[in-house]
Formats: C-alpha cells, sequence, structure tokens
C-alpha cells in the first residue's frame, strides 16, 4: 500500500505542476494573450485603462501570494489554511468594485452619451 | 480535432497502461502474499485506476503542451482582450490545487477545505458568471471590431463603401508622397 500511495502522490503531483507549467508556459510563450487585461471596453468598442481592473488584479495577487506563504510556512495541517475574513471581505469588495466599473461603461455610459 | 492517428506512439499507450496493470499485479502478488484476496484485490484495482487516470491526463497533457488542444482562448473575453475574471479563477484554481497536494504530500492525508476557501472560490466563479452576464446584455461589447466593420459595411450601398475608401485611401498617399 505505501509503493501505491507514492506513485499516487507522483503522479498526482507531476499531473498538477505539468498543467501549470503548460499554462503559465503559454502565457510567457504569447500563445495565451493576456493584452487588454487591464483595459475596459465601452458601449462604443472604444478600449481605454481600467483602474477597477488594476485594483483586483492587486488584490488577487497579494491574496495568492498570502495564501500560498501560507501553506509554505505550516505544510503539515489537517485543513488547508483558512483566509482571514478581513482578506475574504476584502476580496469581496474588490470583486465589487470592478463588476460596478463594469456595469457602469455597459448600461450607465451610453445613457450619459445620449443625453449629450 | 485531436488528430490521434498522426501521433503513431500514442496508439501504444493503451498497450502500456495494459502491461503496467499487469506488472502491478505481479507486485501485489509477491509482496503483499501473506494478505487476504480482498486486500489484494482491493490494491491491484488502485494500481489499474491509477494507471488509467496517469495516462489519461498525461495524454491531455501532451495534447495541450503540443498545441492540439488549443488553449489560445483561455483567457479571452468575447470581445477580444483578456478577461480578469477569467485570470483570477484560474490562479486561484492554481494555487489551491497546488496547496492541496503540498498538504497532502507532507500530512499525507486529505485535508479538510475551510469554508472561507469553498466562498473564495464562489466569490471568484460568481464574478465571472455575473461578467459574462453584463456582457451578453450589451450584444455590441461582444463583437469585435472587425465583426462591427464587416457589420456596417454591410449596411451601406455599395457606392457609399466606394466613396469612403476613397477618402481613407487619401491620407495614405499622402504620406507616400511626402515620403518620395
Amino acid at each position: 500500500m505505501a509503493l501505491l500511495t507514492k506513485l499516487t502522490l507522483f503522479a498526482g503531483g507531476s499531473l498538477i505542476l505539468g498543467f501549470a507549467a503548460v499554462v503559465l508556459l503559454q502565457v510567457v510563450m504569447g500563445r495565451i494573450r493576456l493584452d487588454g487585461l487591464l483595459d475596459t471596453k465601452d458601449a462604443r468598442g472604444r478600449r481605454s485603462f481600467s483602474p477597477a481592473r488594476l485594483q483586483l488584479l492587486i488584490f488577487t495577487v497579494v491574496v495568492a501570494a498570502q495564501y500560498l506563504h501560507a501553506v509554505y510556512v505550516n505544510p503539515n495541517l489537517d485543513s488547508l489554511p483558512s483566509l482571514p475574513p478581513g482578506a475574504i471581505a476584502a476580496l469581496g469588495g474588490s470583486h465589487v468594485v470592478y463588476l460596478g466599473g463594469k456595469a457602469f461603461t455597459t448600461f450607465i455610459q451610453p445613457l450619459f452619451k445620449n443625453l449629450e | 480535432m485531436i488528430d490521434l492517428k498522426r501521433q503513431g506512439w500514442l496508439d501504444w499507450i493503451p498497450l502500456a497502461c495494459f502491461f503496467l496493470a499487469l506488472v502491478a499485479v505481479v507486485i501485489v502478488l509477491i509482496r503483499d502474499a501473506s494478505s487476504t484476496p480482498i486486500e489484494r484485490l482491493t490494491i491491484v484495482v488502485g494500481y489499474v485506476i491509477l494507471i488509467l487516470l496517469f495516462f489519461f491526463g498525461f495524454m491531455v497533457l501532451f495534447a495541450m503542451a503540443r498545441g492540439s488542444i488549443d488553449l489560445s482562448q483561455l483567457l479571452s473575453e468575447a470581445g477580444g482582450g483578456a478577461s480578469m475574471s477569467r485570470f483570477q479563477l484560474l490562479l486561484f484554481t492554481i494555487v489551491i490545487a497546488f496547496s492541496l497536494f503540498l498538504i497532502i504530500l507532507t500530512s499525507k492525508k486529505l485535508p479538510d477545505i475551510p469554508t472561507g476557501i469553498l466562498t473564495l472560490l464562489g466569490i471568484s466563479a460568481s464574478t465571472y458568471a455575473v461578467s459574462k452576464g453584463i456582457q451578453a446584455s450589451n450584444p455590441d461589447m461582444t463583437k469585435t471590431g472587425t465583426e462591427k466593420t464587416v457589420n456596417v459595411d454591410a449596411k451601406r450601398a455599395p457606392g457609399e463603401a466606394k466613396s469612403e475608401n476613397k477618402v481613407t485611401d487619401a491620407p495614405a498617399n499622402k504620406d507616400e508622397g511626402s515620403k518620395e
């Protein structure tokens, strides 16, 4: 049974790392395109820089890095480390801002344009 | 579409799975000779499932790396450009899968998943869904620039389109003239 456990861990680990590596490599090589990640598009299809997307990106990267750090520091746990409620609330707020910005450019901005 | 016929050596994978399963049976018979038949059967089934899952995952991974499974639109939005919500969902999925693996590797048992993590993934997935809903409610935003141009041109009379082409060509000729 010990050999089966070791082989299962090896197979699972190599597949998870493999999938992550393939996606990361394709991002680096430009096959998976990231251009326009921080841009928003108004109702007329014009692109412009979006601060809402930037703050969401920052929150996402910070929360992901904080989580990986928590696992790396103490991996010998019975459960996955929990996120502090403050971080979840901050991320939730960040999502609200992102969706609010998107809804504004989609629904509210065209109304103002029509009034002008 | 994946053309497995061209990838000759991939045809040997089912045979390799079969031989590995046979090797697993032999290993179990030699190493666990003292255990009961039902225990040995359990272990053999475990080996066979592991072999099948690993090679299935390996073939998908190989097709992704080779480009047979196209990942170019993995992070793209309907109207062009990268999607922030897709990017976030991908990042969180990789981070949590990697963390789960690391904890299983050290503690050798399946850990509990706290509600905070489920909330995190729920927020991320909900944002993706709402974002798609907002996009779908405004069909103009889901069209790319070229699609819009084609639609506008299709609505115009042929003569009208020609006259506009003349106007757009004019500055280009002017630039060429100035270079000369």
